[in-house]
């Protein structure tokens, strides 16, 4: 047996050793590489010519993913000779990563995506690039360069919204911002937003900015709890999502101080958050439709196929960033936004 | 010639791979493309080397779901300690050595105080990822960083040499490692004999606590090796890093005919599962399926995968109960034609 261990050892070191040599060489192909670059090809999409689009949201489960959908697939109902393909990343980036890569081997046209981590998707979206496909980003953006990035703006709703906050509050209210998880915080930046004109004007006094784990009614609810609990005078909870806004408007009631008159605000204007506001539980939200990003994603996409654009065609650089507007929903216009919305509203009498 | 059992599980494992292959190459145009031939490999030996070390924990009778969690920690670890310029070996050893330490927690929490491995791993694996939160870049009001590693040495190890991943020959060469131990050391006969019937093998002498802690290290360390890796071809590290993996390396390792139980399988058939389970997820993107009708048929296929190795399982165990009959018949007439002649058997 010791001969057979000694085997194992030489075995061992003997590979190990082949692999750091290989690892190590600098004459490996894939080292720094000069990758092979290709502009976009042009499709003429107005004529019939088929044209392949991917989009990979984070995960099947994302809220705002079928609304986005719906938009996307609005834009292309006339164009039967466009498919969209979607793709489940499981709200995980090495899948993304992994779907990315397959929508290159695949040669689609171009591929729509939420990214789930801004830097770990950059070599793959520089591949797609490189390999003549535009990729638009949705929502949640990547650092590296790529075509095109389309979203509802974050930081202006947060500060749009304490705008219309201040004016119901006396100067100074006791805040307290529930905000996204410590990830996202880059991404998401209405709690900056909302903190930055309480700093500018002294309308707010922000008590805490509560970084949740993940945003969830749940959540909402064992966060608000916990800051009612800990600040017996609070004015204004300023929340990132809609979810931890009904989960606050569900904590306020269960401590009995639905008549406190603390406000609650939301982001995102979800079928839940809109019936709130109707009735009476939450104060306002930053309202977006997620169908008009999806709809702006698809024309910009159909623009770029047909002109051939792309980042690598403009010198590895981004095109267009692409900011959408929120609109502020409260009591006085919620009847009216419900009419008017994309989201699903059939589970509510309205 | 006398075909093995194990031979034979194998060539299921390897004649499911081949039919998907051929239903894959000539029914989506590109499947057969160089490019994504690459990919497969390349996603395959990251679930494969977590497989290699899973299937020594599997086979010693033990599960482990901790994976996601160690290579969560050990990545963003790497990650850090490549993005402040440390050379690729020290990350690798650094990584390595946490990925096994964790391992070894994992073993120790096991057998230290006899508990359940499944619900044991389940727990330090969230231990692990806390670890990874812990570890992770953060400003200074705690707003997790996305840290993207410009070390280009380490970065090397992301790259690959003419296609092929640098990954790729790692796993190949981990699971020749593994192979080897495993069918040719008393190490590895040891593991058998403690997968088979834990009881037994320590009343032959086995000590079972101290290969039952060495198992779980061996896993954890692959899966640091397979972190490292990782986190080299995507320039960062970060919290769901690895998430899921715990599982989808044993599923792998149970459609290569590694038992769940321990005591059968071994690391090729490993290395087949996880080439099994990257094959069904690589082609079913082909097809331009509906989400839904994707989770329907990757689970579809796995299925069949592990109906056909039970089925091949009631089978040889029919043969083996009508042989063990025949030869029981065989001695009760050798023993009558004794008595009936008044002679001894």
């Amino acid at each position: 047996m010791k001969k057979n261990k000694l085997i194992a050892l030489v075995i061992a070191c003997v590979l190990a050793a082949a692999m750091m040599a290989g690892c190590g060489s600098s004459g490996g192909a894939g080292e720094e590489a000069a990758v092979e670059t290709h502009e976009a090809p042009i499709v003429d999409i107005n004529n019939g010519a088929a044209c392949k689009m991917a989009y990979i949201p984070m995960g099947a489960g994302q809220e705002d993913f079928p609304v986005i959908l719906q938009g996307m697939q609005e834009a292309i109902q006339l164009y039967p000779n466009i498919t969209l393909d979607t793709y489940d990343a499981g709200f995980n980036p090495s899948n993304q990563i992994d779907l990315m890569n397959e929508c290159i081997t695949q040669g689609v046209n171009v591929i729509f995506l939420n990214a789930m981590d801004a830097t770990a998707l950059n070599s793959t979206i520089a591949e797609a690039e490189a390999a003549g496909i535009p990729v638009i980003t949705i929502n949640n953006g990547a650092s590296g360069v790529h075509t095109a990035h389309i979203q509802n703006t974050t930081y202006d709703a947060g500060y749009e919204a304490a705008q219309v906050i201040s004016g119901m509050v006396d100067k100074g209210a006791k805040t307290v911002i529930l905000d996204v998880p410590a990830e996202l915080k880059l991404a998401c930046t209405m709690g900056q937003g909302f903190e930055d004109y309480a700093k500018e004007t002294g309308a707010f006094e922000i008590l805490e900015d509560y970084a949740q784990t993940i945003t969830s009614i749940e959540v909402g609810y064992q966060a608000a709890s916990e800051v009612l609990t800990k600040y017996q005078d609070i004015d204004v909870l300023y929340c990132v999502n809609d979810n931890t806004a009904i989960g606050a408007a569900q904590a306020i009631e269960a401590a009995g101080r639905q008549n406190d008159g603390i406000i609650i605000w939301g982001y995102c204007g979800m079928p839940a958050a809109l019936d709130a506001i109707a009735q009476g539980k939450m104060t306002g939200t930053s309202y977006s439709d997620p169908f008009y990003e999806g709809y702006a994603a698809m024309v910009s996409a159909m623009n770029y196929v047909q002109l051939g654009v792309n980042a690598t065609k403009l010198g590895n650089e981004f095109y267009a960033d692409v900011m959408l507007p929120t609109k502020n929903v409260t009591e006085e216009n919620v009847i009216e936004t419900i009419r008017g919305t994309h989201w699903d509203m059939s589970a509510y009498n309205y | 010639m006398k075909i093995s059992q194990k031979f034979i599980r194998k060539l299921i494992t390897l004649g499911l791979i081949v039919i998907l292959f051929a239903i894959f190459a000539f029914t989506a145009p590109s499947f057969l493309k160089l490019r994504n031939i690459q990919e497969i490999l390349r996603v395959a030996a990251y679930t494969g080397i977590i497989c290699v070390g899973s299937s020594f924990v599997l086979i010693g009778g033990g599960i482990d779901l901790s994976s996601g969690g160690i290579i969560c920690f050990s990545g963003i670890v790497a990650c850090r300690l490549a993005s402040i310029g440390m050379p690729w070996p020290v990350v690798l050893l650094v990584a390595v050595v946490i990925g096994a330490a964790c391992g070894y927690f994992n073993g120790w929490l096991i057998t230290r105080f006899y508990l359940n491995d499944f619900i044991t791993t389940l727990a330090t694996g969230f231990v692990f990822t806390g670890f990874g939160l812990l570890a992770i870049l953060k400003d200074e009001s705690g707003t997790l960083m996305s840290q993207e590693i410009k070390n280009k040495g380490f970065l090397l190890l992301g790259k690959h040499l003419n296609g092929f991943y640098y990954i790729v020959f790692v796993w190949i060469i981990l699971t020749v490692i593994a192979w080897f131990i495993l069918s040719q050391t008393r190490y590895g006969l040891h593991t058998y004999a403690m997968g088979s019937n834990s009881k037994s093998s320590e009343m032959s002498g086995v000590n079972v606590r101290k290969m039952k802690v060495s198992t779980f290290t061996i896993c954890g360390a692959c899966c640091a090796v397979a972190a490292v890796f990782t986190v080299a071809y995507q320039t960062t590290a970060y919290l769901n890093l690895g998430s899921g993996m715990g599982f989808n390396a044993v599923a792998a390792c149970v459609v290569g005919g590694v038992m769940l139980g321990g005591g059968k399988g071994d690391a090729v058939g490993a290395f087949l599962g996880a080439i099994f389970m990257t094959l069904v997820n690589n082609g079913m993107y082909k097809y331009g399926l509906d989400t839904s009708w994707q989770y329907v048929f990757q689970g579809a296929v796995i299925l069949i995968a592990i109906m056909s190795d039970a089925g091949f399982a009631a089978f040889t165990g029919r043969r083996l109960r009508a042989l063990a009959e025949k030869n029981n018949a065989e001695e009760a007439l050798l023993e009558a034609k004794a008595k009936a002649k008044g002679g001894n058997v």
